[in-house]
């Protein structure tokens, strides 16, 4: 079980830098820029090219990519443009009432998934059995439709 | 006494405590569509309510009439300008407290205005103070402090211009020329303006709440030097959806329905009995209008630039999407603002006329255009752009509306990139340079894609900044509109607006401010 765990750890890294890697390069290639953005109609040339290497923005991508991924290790992912604040802040305070919510679901889901699981084994290929095959087949796509079933 | 009676007695008492509390309390609830994200006003342009009521200015923009305003002794009780216009004195009142009970000094004014130009700060509201003397330098990190910004005693304030700058008084009363206390705002560093714990100022209301995307709290400052605030508490709700905050205001949850943030509804509140009276409505300085971008084909010839001024009929938009409540414009500089001139020439809808520039032009089948659009925006762009797309056609503009997002879309604005979009300009300060220069500079006609690049017009706007004349001033500015409008035909004035409001019965002393804008400074507002 340990090994197993560590495995799992172990395979993650590669695919959390692969993401962060991709949304990085998805971000430069979109076009927009953030000090053009918190500008707008304000939007003046000098103090956007100021502005921007005071915030580093002309730094070489991979400067700013290796510069973001030394911070994420040290739980600092940086200062939100939009709302100016410390993104990490900002995970820390919305984190409580995801986890909430998260453990709830679950729960529900250990409540009836493990009971009609164990219902199907005992009785194969009845009617309930095939009903709570199905069932969950047509919850799902109400569910991420947000109608009420 | 009987238990019952007992009973009823402290339940009565209770109601009575509790009742009287919130009789006695004179709170005002108004509505933001979005959070407002910092208080420090250096640092954004979007949202001045917490800074105009949390902070002061040296000088203070009063509203004196519908559209009018009036510059006043602020923090500043007077001030003198020297012959050459280059040198500003300001002597400070004194006695000011800061909310941390602090007097206000000279030092804490050229703190401020050094934060700002301090690139630490990474500030963008920097233009303000373009003219002060070694600004650049303190910018670009040469220097460690602002040659033109001196403390003189702790009462006296000189500042020193480069050259002279003749709405420098007026820019010193806009939202973003707020006072703030070194040693309070040195300590709060980045956190400045976040929270109620690092916010600080000399203000009427002291910011007390603040939680991110839901609410902002003020209560009134009982030190403030112009005397107690008649309200003791103002509540901001962040409510994103209009139609949500229109049902919080039928229901009594707030005291204030901005009709910007429903355009829709304003029919229905002049209609509706209840709230006809409780609609007050002020013009609001500032101007709707259309771009062209001379750089790119066709506005490239100016005759489909004044084929399309004439394709649009202004009348009808402004009838049928604003309800009349506004004003044609047909310069660069709206109604209310200083040097406004009500008798230019004027711009007449006529589609043949537009048809037949557009032939001899070289399109007399019609020609394509595209307006940039930004999807995030409110309705009432999008309301716009399709009005136009299908009045120009009748002049042979075939309109292509480009839905972009709101960062593509300043991405490439930036560059000179963007065809053609509709947009409004406000008044940050009373002055025409806000409007001239911010669109018809050399910086600013190709950051907002017009690239007008008429030489004569670059100088006549750097001339006018340095005026000291009002009249000459004024003269050369009416100067500089026509042959922007009507000889260069560089963009397509629309109209101005007036801004609506309706209130609960219950509030006295709303007055819509002087520039139109959403916010504003509540110290002379009262419920009852």
């Amino acid at each position: 079980m340990l090994r197993y765990i560590l495995h799992r750890v172990l395979v993650s890294i590669p695919v959390l830098i692969g993401i962060t890697l991709l949304l990085f390069v998805m971000l430069n290639v979109i076009p927009g820029d953030p000090v053009a953005l918190m500008m707008k109609e304000h939007a003046s040339p000098d103090v956007i090219a100021r502005v921007r290497t005071q915030m580093h923005l002309d730094d070489p991508a991979i400067t700013r990519y290796v510069r973001f991924l030394a911070g994420a290790l040290k739980g600092d992912f940086g200062i939100s443009y939009k709302i100016n604040r410390p993104v990490t802040g900002l995970i820390l305070e919305a984190f409580p009432n995801t986890l909430i919510l998260a453990l709830c679901a679950a729960l529900v889901a250990w409540l009836i998934g493990i009971p009609a699981g164990v219902i199907s084994a005992v009785k194969r290929q009845s009617v309930v059995d095939h009903f709570l095959w199905a069932f969950p087949f047509w919850a799902s796509p109400c569910r991420s439709s947000g109608r009420p079933f | 006494m009987g238990r019952t009676l007992k009973g009823l007695i402290a339940v009565g008492l209770v109601y009575f405590l509790l009742a009287g509390t919130a009789m006695a309390e004179k709170v005002l609830r108004i509505p933001n569509l979005e959070d407002p994200k910092t208080a420090d006003c250096q640092t954004t342009f979007e949202f001045y309510m917490l800074p105009l009521n949390i902070f002061d200015r040296l000088v203070e923009a009063v509203t004196v009439g519908p559209g009018k305003s009036e510059l006043v002794p602020g923090l500043a009780e007077k001030w003198e300008i020297s012959a050459d216009g280059k040198i500003y004195t300001f002597h400070l009142r004194k006695g000011v407290l800061f909310h941390n009970g602090e007097e206000l000094t000279a030092a804490d004014v050229v703190y401020t205005f050094d934060r700002m130009l301090n690139p630490a700060t990474k500030a963008l509201n920097t233009a303000i103070l373009d003219f002060v003397d070694g600004a650049t330098e303190r910018l670009n990190g040469k220097a460690d402090a602002v040659k033109g910004l001196q403390a003189i005693d702790r009462y006296t304030v000189r500042i020193t211009l480069r050259e002279a700058y003749a709405p420098f008084v007026a820019v010193m009363a806009s939202p973003q020329a707020s006072i703030f206390n070194r040693k309070f705002t040195t300590a709060a560093g980045g956190q400045f303006g976040l929270t109620p714990e690092t916010t600080c100022g000399t203000g009427p209301f002291i910011l007390k709440t603040y939680v991110l995307n839901d609410r902002q709290e003020l209560v009134a400052n009982d030190k403030y030097f112009r005397g107690r605030p008649k309200l003791d508490r103002i509540v901001v709700r962040v409510v994103a959806d209009p139609e949500t905050l229109r049902l919080l205001f039928e229901t009594d949850e707030l005291d204030v329905f901005d009709c910007d943030y429903a355009i829709a509804q304003i029919s229905y509140f002049y209609q509706s009995e209840k709230w006809k009276d409780h609609i007050i409505s002020g013009p609001r300085v500032g101007i709707y209008y259309f771009s062209m971008n001379q750089r790119l084909k066709p506005f490239d010839d100016l005759r489909v630039r004044k084929a399309f001024q004439m394709a649009i009929d202004r009348e009808l938009i402004l009838e049928k999407q604003f309800y009349g409540k506004g004003k044609i414009e047909n310069a660069v500089i709206p109604r209310g603002l200083a040097c406004f001139s009500p008798d230019g020439p004027t711009i007449k809808y006529n589609p043949e006329a537009a048809k037949a520039l557009l032939a001899e032009a070289g399109y007399p089948n019609g020609v394509d255009i595209t307006i940039a659009q930004v999807s995030s925006w409110s309705a009432k762009w999008q309301d716009i752009n399709l009005i136009v797309q299908s009045m120009v056609k009748k002049a042979g503009f075939n309109v292509t509306i480009k839905q972009m997002d709101e960062a593509a879309y300043y991405a490439t604005r930036k560059t000179g990139d963007v065809e053609s979009y509709a947009q409004n300009w406000a008044a940050d300060f009373n002055d025409p340079d806000n409007f001239l220069y911010t669109f018809f500079s050399e910086r600013g006609t190709l950051v907002r894609s017009l690239n007008n690049h008429d030489p004569a017009v670059f100088k006549g706007i750097d001339d006018a900044r340095t005026m000291t004349d009002p009249t000459q001033r004024c003269a050369l500015y009416r100067q500089l509109e026509n042959r922007i409008v009507y000889e260069d035909v560089a963009w397509v004035p629309l109209f101005s607006l007036d801004h609506t409001y309706v209130v609960q019965p219950r509030v006295k002393h709303f007055v819509v401010p002087w520039n139109g804008w959403s916010d504003m400074n509540y110290f002379l507002t009262e419920v009852e």
